[in-house]
């Protein structure tokens, strides 16, 4: 080791391809996406005020979740919200 | 008389021996020289960009390996000419493959990313517009983000330019850097932090 360490001919071990596992797929390993969890007495108001500081801004998380939000007085428990 | 005229006889014979044997070296020695120095340059011209430190050091061998031969030191020529070969042919082999790593990296980051760099400036633009921010979260830190997100789509843009112009080492690099800057600002903005950011 010492010798290789010393030897201006040595190639560098590149190290091992990409850890799929580790990392998941290429797109998954990057996604940022902020999720909430719909818990008991949760409203889209609240869930406005912990993440953004302002309850009035409740339409930016309506927005984003309109594929499975009919109504921004409408949410349950359980649900998944995506968070902007 | 005789025997120093015999012994002077032998000695110009064998003086004239020995030389012939080290000058049957010279062809091959030049040949094997001439191998490796293609091999080299064949190498070259990929490995310079992916592996300049060991390019340089093949050549500064390949240097000493002619100065060798220029001063009859054939034998040596003979020993170091085929291991210079050798190298030349490992390091196109790993530079290849170093190609192809970067090519992937770059693939999964410029693929990547941009969704990374929307996620942090959709949050910024929202607590830009908010009364009052989330608890623990201070005016100086967003402002921190806010200067965060700039150093990042700039130094994206500068990855972006250099894969455009073939530069793939320099791409990574920056987009590498982009990916710390990233995982910092997400923290700052109590986001999660993607598992590619984490590496």
């Amino acid at each position: 080791m010492a010798e290789k360490k010393n030897d201006p001919w040595a190639i560098p071990d590149i190290g091992p391809a990409t850890d799929e596992k580790k990392s998941g797929s290429g797109a998954d390993a990057f996604d940022a996406t902020q999720w909430h969890e719909v818990k008991k007495g949760e409203t889209l108001w609240k869930i406005a005020e912990q993440y953004y500081g302002d309850g009035n801004l409740y339409p930016k998380i309506f927005d984003a979740n309109r594929d499975v939000l009919k109504d921004p007085n409408r949410i349950n428990v359980g649900q998944k919200l995506r968070i902007p | 008389m005789h025997r120093h005229i015999y012994s002077f006889i032998i000695t110009i014979v064998a003086a004239a021996l020995i030389a012939a044997c080290g000058s049957s070296d010279k062809g091959p020695a030049e040949t094997a020289l001439k191998a490796a120095e293609e091999a080299i340059n064949s190498a070259k011209g990929e490995a310079s960009k992916y592996m300049p430190d060991q390019v340089k050091a093949l050549e500064s061998s390949l240097a000493a390996t002619r100065e060798k031969l220029s001063k009859g030191d054939f034998k040596a020529v003979l020993s170091d000419a085929p291991a210079l070969t050798s190298k030349a042919q490992e390091l196109a082999s790993a530079a290849a493959k170093k190609k192809a790593e970067l090519a992937k990296s770059w693939e999964d980051m410029s693929a990547g990313m941009p969704k990374v760099v929307e996620a942090i400036k959709s949050r910024v633009d929202i607590l830009s517009q908010s009364k009052k921010l989330p608890a623990g979260m201070s005016a100086e830190t967003l402002a921190q983000a806010k200067a965060g997100l700039s150093e990042i789509t700039q130094q994206w843009t500068a990855a972006t330019e250099a894969s455009k112009g073939g530069n793939l080492m320099d791409a990574v690099a920056k987009a590498s850097s982009v990916k710390v800057k990233a995982a910092e600002v997400l923290t700052l903005l109590k986001m999660p932090v993607p598992e590619a950011l984490k590496s």
